[in-house]
């Protein structure tokens, strides 16, 4: 992989350049080309996810069998703390995206005069 | 220990050398004054001394006690972490300027941490402030040249406050040594509880933190992390531990900020919220007042030190590298820059609070402490705050900068300085997480043992944690996550930064239309006596023609209308 190539200011924005469709080894023998990395590809990140959500089931399933204290009522609640921060979550990214209504102003806003 | 001396003197010695050295020289010397200095706290022997009498009262310039070592020993370990991955600063980069003040302002760090007395603490209190102004300026942009003295302003308040205070408390106790001091409904206690509820980012006065921090240099963010608002805890563990009102005012600091982490755009802003975040855990601890509380908000403020100024030292490595910071010009960054990638995720998973890593060891305990004192309730923000920070400072720093989409920038790993320093912070923070017993928990200030590691701690942090993170999964799958957009958003700085200058504005404009009027008709009935009189007087330059005379004589007379009427309702 050549940085200088890559560097190359019309291609800021990843593109590749023109020419022919470049196959995924190209890289070795077409210094433009870039090697493609581990999340360029879709099946990877389809991995990473299953993998994730497996993770997930067993943490709430390890509640059956792991013999949790409870320091606060509401954590006598199968699975609280997963609902809870997901819950927690949800609502933060949505009460703040609702924020920017009234929030938001253009970048350059304190040093208009 | 090999001399007894007040640290803040090695510091202050080491920043003026800075100055005066170049080259090699000043890279050993901004490497070993932090080393030499921490070693010299090992084994020091607690109790005041350096004490001086002045006007009746005891200055006190060092004080070791446990709280106070705790933060020597951070302070120490700050100042070398952050002069490492400073050391490739260049001249064109103001490398002079920004060595020097780093070491001042830790220099002045120490100083406040180990002032046993009010007054002394308000001296350091104000260097801090202008110490570090310097971190600010040294980018040379308009915007932080501005931000700068905003900062600066508000430091300055925040010191003439302190000693106000301290004036008032001298004056009712008789004394103004710094122990507790908690509110006792005098005037002297609030405005100190003020000076440091300002510097600690309390919410209303917490504007001038993510003002500041995202305009100062890449490399200064870091140093900025570290010293100011950690002084400000400090402050409040030794003076305020166990007042009530501590605990609500920690419980908005975590939650409200976690909002505009969310749609932020300034990578470094975002850090920036997510410090206030951070900072509430600990006056949560401060309030509630129990060994434990007060042991896990000075141990999270030790942790905070690391993970924050990792992040910090990440976000400053992308600034460097790209010359951007926003998360709607970055992305894919991993493909080029992956040890600071791993760095950032090591940075991520502790201010997270991730098992094995240094904010779970530490937060656990602030959270324990509040379900101990039966603050239900407060528990439950704390939970909500601790699944916000995850989402906000975990995911959203690390995936729009080194993941999500690819913004086709290619660069390179920083200098290996600036990754040798990450790498430190980065082993630190699983040091402390995997073995907090063997390391942190030694040097707390007070006794109670706390164990992080049981399994259900375990499993119900890594729950809150895994899920929250499938929030985000959800939200971005279902694209409900709102898009990173050039764009800022208005907080309390709005009110000092856009509504007072238009209100100084108007009432300006107003003020010098009806002086430019006023000023007009006493000026051309000035002009006529004038003329009158120098009828008889041929010849010209006569001194009346001019502006200032005639103002002078506005100015006299009303001089006199005021004397005669003071004079007459006497």
């Amino acid at each position: 992989m050549s940085h200088d190539e890559s560097l190359h200011p019309d291609r800021m924005d990843g593109s590749r350049p023109e020419g022919p469709p470049l196959g995924p080894y190209a890289w070795w023998s077409h210094p433009a080309a870039e090697r493609p990395r581990i999340w360029d590809d879709p099946a990877n990140v389809r991995k990473l996810l299953i993998g994730f959500y497996i993770a997930c089931a067993v943490l709430v399933l390890l509640e059956l069998v792991v013999d949790r204290h409870e320091y606060h009522p509401w954590e006598a609640i199968f699975g609280f703390h997963a609902w809870y921060g997901f819950a927690a979550c949800w609502m933060l990214v949505v009460i703040a995206k609702q924020m920017r209504r009234v929030l938001m102003r253009s970048e350059d806003y304190y040093d208009v005069d | 220990m090999w001399i007894d001396l007040p640290p803040f003197i090695l510091l202050f010695v080491g920043g003026v050398l800075a100055a005066v050295t170049r080259g090699t020289l000043r890279k050993s010397i901004m490497l070993a004054v932090p080393i030499l200095g921490g070693l010299n706290l090992i084994g020091v022997e607690h109790g005041a001394r350096f004490q001086y009498e002045v006007a009746g009262q005891t200055l006190t310039l060092f004080r070791p006690d446990g709280l106070s070592l705790l933060f020597g020993y951070l302070f120490h370990l700050a100042a070398f972490i952050g002069n490492l991955f400073a050391l490739h600063l260049t001249d064109e980069e103001g490398a002079t300027l920004q060595h020097s003040s780093a070491l001042l302002y830790a220099g002045s760090a120490l100083g406040a941490v180990f002032a046993g007395d009010l007054i002394t603490m308000f001296v350091f209190w104000e260097l801090l402030a202008f110490t570090s102004v310097f971190l600010i300026w040294a980018r040379g942009t308009e915007r932080s040249y501005r931000t700068g003295f905003r900062y600066l302003v508000i430091h300055v308040l925040s010191g003439v406050l302190l000693l106000s205070g301290a004036i008032i408390r001298a004056q009712e106790t008789g004394s103004i040594e710094f122990g507790n001091i908690g509110l006792d409904g005098s005037l002297g206690a609030w405005l100190i509880l003020i000076s440091f509820g300002i510097k600690a980012a309390f919410p209303l006065a917490h504007n001038w933190l993510t003002d500041s921090y995202p305009e100062s240099t890449a490399t200064g963010a870091v140093f900025l992390s570290a010293f100011t608002t950690k002084v400000a805890i400090y402050g409040l563990a030794r003076g305020y531990a166990g007042t009530e009102m501590l605990v609500y005012i920690g419980a908005v600091m975590t939650a409200f900020p976690i909002f505009y982490a969310v749609i932020e755009n300034d990578l470094r802003r975002v850090l920036g919220y997510s410090m206030i975040n951070q900072i509430g855990f600990m006056v949560t601890g401060i309030g509630l007042g129990t060994a434990l509380g007060v042991n896990g908000a000075v141990a999270h403020a030790f942790n905070d030190v690391i993970f924050k100024g990792l992040l910090f030292m990440t976000m400053g490595s992308v600034l460097r590298q790209t010359g951007r910071i926003n998360g709607s010009d970055l992305g894919g960054l991993y493909k080029t820059m992956p040890w600071t990638a791993a760095f950032c995720i090591v940075g991520a998973a502790s201010i997270s609070a991730f098992p094995l890593f240094s904010g779970f060891a530490s937060k656990s305990m602030v959270m324990a402490a509040a379900l101990e004192e039966g603050h239900s309730i407060v528990w439950l923000v704390l939970l909500f705050a601790a699944a916000g920070v995850f989402h906000h400072a975990g995911i959203k720093i690390p995936f729009f900068a080194f993941y999500g989409h690819d913004s086709g920038i290619r660069t390179t790993d920083p200098p290996k300085n600036m990754l040798v320093a990450m790498g430190i912070s980065a082993v630190l923070c699983i040091v402390i997480g995997t073995f907090p017993e063997q390391t942190l928990y030694r040097i707390l200030p007070f006794e109670g043992g706390y164990h992080p590691y049981d399994v259900t701690h375990v499993l119900t942090q890594t729950q809150l944690l895994f899920f929250g993170a499938l929030a985000f999964v959800g939200l971005q799958k279902f694209h409900i996550y709102p898009a990173e957009l050039r764009s800022i958003n208005i907080d309390v700085e709005w009110l000092y930064r856009w509504v007072a200058p238009r209100i100084v504005g108007g009432v300006g404009s107003l003020v010098s239309r009806i002086d430019g009027a006023v000023r007009g008709t006493a000026v051309s009935a000035a002009r006529r006596v004038i003329a009158v009189g120098s009828r008889d007087h041929a010849g010209e330059g006569l001194l009346a023609r001019t502006w200032p005379t005639g103002s002078m004589l506005l100015w006299v007379a009303i001089l006199l209308v005021g004397y005669i009427t003071f004079y007459l309702a006497r």
